[in-house]
């Protein structure tokens, strides 16, 4: 191990604890685990594969550590009433979604966001505007006499104002991963305003993924971030009540990138082909996503139950018929079951039908 | 607003800076218009230091002692004359009434103490005869008049409009054209409020519909009208622009009425040099109560317009909801020329728009000539009932009798309506 190595590797160990970075070869997402659970961990994130250990010339360099982090805030008894519910309400669910290993697969992840320090220095402009109030009237005709009701409305005046800002803004968020927004959209939002100072420690057991966009593809997003917060300082600045067509002309210095750790849980199930379903919990609200896939054996067999059944009933109708030949009393009765047989024949096909819904409206989760 | 790219100087001139309620940030906002006021403006020519005044007949300052002219500095805004909103602020500063501190002020020119009525906008001191013009304390007060409609027609046009006036008549006094020629005509701004405001309105109202019907009454058949009231309800509104409302309460608002076809197409900004040498009233009647007043007029004419729509003019219990938007408002100055003249040893007031020359007033009755004329109207009616009495009474040619009776009476009803009319036109002389 060079000098260098040894420098990074103790610089990591003081960033993330005593950890071991990993790789998914089917998604290519990196993640540091708990030193201990390196082998035989399915890729937290796509679960398509099993992680595997990089080596520690493959470590990236311990720049861009974590700053803040999210922590878990799910009540555990909440977590699993979801999880249950999540197993027990889908339909002909393969045997392998149960609560119990829905709750055994459970793994804390965390996230990354990048999170930015910036000087900006800027010439900006925009229209600020003012709330006034204007007295207006309404007014009534009724039995021959008026009466006259005087209201108040408020309105907006803008004017033009310009400046100049030299500011410095921290910890501007932008996305560290290509799936953020997918991942937003799917399990709502992050209450980052909850995020404590990070300690290696508070990782616990959790699983960290590391981000797949690079600082410079996220700068400009980040500089989107920092133009909405500059844009509301300029308003209060002027002492609007409003602001609109913000523009500037920015230059930004003494950038400084640190990461948000974001909480969520994971797990999988897998189907009846054995491919891994993945199911996430927003690590604040509790809220589930998950893939719902149905298990067409569970459904034939349903199917093939209900036939043999109907089955049965034939059978027994035609062997009535037969004897209604001779005492034709039971022939009703025989008619009456071989109806029955149809009804219940006819469906057999609920359940393949079923199972066929569930998995055809099913649209896979947009994190990839 | 100038990009910042092209921008050359940061900030740009036209901008100052403002405070700034975060640090680091500067803020910068346009320049306020330079407060550059004067409170009393003096005119005189700065050829032969005489008294300028505006004139009428060539739209300037001119000296009327070296001839020398200054020409408008105002262009025409017309209709496009910034209107204001009715802010809670201005009104609570509409609702303390005109400056009362202009009461005494000094002569610019010689001195002199003056005393002002708190209305008035305009004064000749007696002393030195120059022309001043008092001015509202801000010039961003929107209290302040903003636009005016300067003088177009001149005094002598007013004379020779009011000579042709009083000598439009048999039934006025013969000698009134001279009186006319000798009247002074003072030119004097009146302040005036202008309103713009949309109205919506939603109306419901029973509405009468009459058909006929035959009934069977007494053993014959009868036509009976029977009404139905039927339930009608609509939505109308209407567009008010620049409804004109006197700010004044001093002129008859009766004779202020015949003269207000102002044409507001030629408002321009206020300028102290439109008002040299004229008399400027300032508002009497108050924002608030002229708003009123505007709105009386506008709520009156948007119920017209909602029971026009009504399938029939006669209805009952008629009630309409009626909303105003977009109100806006001027205060501006129209020109108006006032004379009075005596006559018999009583004052007769003349009033001409000062911009399109038309004329009201009050206008003595020559009762005499009336009173010959209606006896003239009535004689014929005379002789004949005379003729036919004689006719008549001597038992001569009795048809003859009859028909001069009949001439009489044809002879009186004309002459009767004849003279009621003359009456009616000799009361309406006056305008009051």
């Amino acid at each position: 191990m060079s000098r260098d190595e040894h420098i990074a590797a103790a610089s990591d160990d003081a960033i993330w604890g005593r950890r071991a970075l990993a790789n998914c070869p089917a998604c290519d997402g990196t993640f540091w685990l708990p030193d201990d659970g390196v082998t035989a961990v399915s890729c937290p994130f796509c679960g398509q594969a099993d992680l595997t250990p990089l080596g520690e010339a493959s470590a990236p360099a311990a720049g861009s550590p974590p700053e803040l982090l999210v922590p878990f805030s799910v009540d555990p008894a909440q977590l699993r009433q979801a999880l249950a519910r999540f197993a027990q309400s889908t339909r002909f669910a393969p045997p392998d979604l149960t609560p119990q290993n829905l709750h055994g697969r459970l793994r804390q992840l965390f996230l990354p966001m990048w999170l930015v320090d910036a000087d900006a220095q800027a010439q900006w402009q925009a229209e600020a505007g003012f709330d006034y109030q204007v007295v207006s009237h309404r007014e009534q005709f009724q039995n021959g006499q008026w009466r006259t009701q005087k209201i108040e409305e408020t309105k907006i005046r803008w004017e033009p104002r310009l400046g100049t800002l030299r500011r410095r803004y921290e910890n501007q968020v932008a996305p560290a991963l290509e799936q953020h927004a997918q991942l937003e959209q799917t399990l709502g939002q992050f209450r980052r305003q909850e995020a404590i100072a990070y300690q290696p420690a508070a990782l616990g057991e959790a699983i960290v993924r590391q981000p797949n966009r690079p600082p410079a593809d996220a700068w400009p997003e980040a500089q989107e971030t920092i133009k909405t917060r500059a844009a509301e300082e300029c308003r209060q600045a002027a002492a609007a009540d409003h602001l609109r067509q913000f523009r500037w002309s920015v230059q930004f210095a003494g950038q400084n990138w640190t990461q948000l750790l974001l909480p969520v849980y994971a797990t999988y199930y897998r189907d009846d082909e054995g491919v891994v379903r993945r199911v996430f919990v927003h690590g604040q609200t509790g809220s589930l996503r998950g893939e719902r896939r149905a298990s067409m054996k569970k459904a034939r067999r349903w199917a093939l139950i209900i036939a043999l059944g109907a089955a049965v009933l034939f059978v027994l109708s035609l062997i009535l018929a037969a004897v209604g030949y001779f005492q034709p009393d039971v022939l009703p009765l025989a008619l009456i079951i071989f109806v029955l047989a149809l009804v219940v024949g006819g469906t057999a096909v609920s359940p393949l039908l079923l199972a066929w819904l569930v998995n055809n409206q099913q649209k896979p989760l947009p994190i990839t | 607003m100038v990009e910042l790219t092209s921008m050359t100087a940061f900030p740009p001139p036209d901008f100052v800076r403002t405070a700034s309620a975060v640090p680091g940030i500067d803020v910068y906002m346009p320049r306020p218009p330079e407060e550059t006021h004067q409170e009393i403006v003096d005119f005189h020519c700065p050829q032969c230091d005489g008294v300028t005044a505006y004139s009428a007949e060539n739209g300037g300052l001119t000296c009327t002692f070296c001839g020398y002219y200054e020409p408008p500095r105002q262009e025409v805004v017309g209709k496009g004359a910034e209107a204001f909103e009715f802010t809670v602020e201005t009104m609570d500063r509409a609702a303390q009434g005109w400056g009362v501190e202009r009461q005494e002020l000094v002569c610019q020119r010689c001195a002199a103490h003056l005393t002002l009525s708190t209305d008035s906008l305009t004064t000749t001191c007696p002393f030195c005869g120059s022309n001043q013009v008092i001015q509202a304390k801000a010039p961003q007060d929107v209290l302040r008049p903003r636009f005016l409609v300067p003088f177009s027609v001149t005094a002598d046009a007013c004379r020779e409009k009011t000579a042709v006036w009083l000598g439009s008549s048999w039934m006025l006094p013969s000698d009134l054209k001279r009186l006319a020629r000798t009247a002074e005509f003072a030119p004097i701004y009146i302040p005036y409020w202008t309103f713009d405001a949309t109205t919506q309105a939603d109306w419901r109202a029973e509405v009468a519909h009459t058909r006929q019907k035959q009934v069977f009454r007494d053993g014959r058949w009868e036509t009976e009208t029977v009404t139905e009231w039927r339930w009608e309800s609509g939505r109308a509104g209407v567009e008010f622009d620049d409804l004109l409302v006197e700010g004044s309460q001093r002129l008859s608002q009766l004779l202020l009425s015949k003269v207000q076809n102002y044409d507001l197409r030629a408002l321009v900004p206020y300028d102290a040099s439109f008002l040299a040498g004229m008399h400027a009233q300032a508002y009497e009647v108050g924002l608030e109560a002229a708003w009123e007043n505007g709105r009386q007029t506008m709520r009156a004419r948007t119920k017209s317009a909602c029971q026009a729509q009504a399938t029939s003019q006669r209805m009952r219990n008629f009630s309409m909801n009626l909303s105003f938007a977009d109100e806006n408002w001027r205060y501006i100055l129209l020109p108006l020329y006032l004379a009075t003249y005596q006559y018999n040893g009583q004052p007769y007031q003349v009033i001409v728009n000062g911009q399109t020359g038309a004329i009201a007033g009050q206008r003595p009755v020559a009762w005499k000539k009336v009173a010959l004329a209606m006896a003239g109207m009535l004689a014929p009616a005379l002789v004949l009932g005379l003729i036919a009495f004689l006719l008549l009474y001597l038992g001569a040619g009795e048809g003859y009798g009859g028909l001069a009776s009949i001439a009489a009476a044809v002879a009186f009803v004309v002459g009767l309506i004849a003279a009621i009319v003359t009456v009616s036109r000799a009361a309406g002389m006056d305008d009051l």
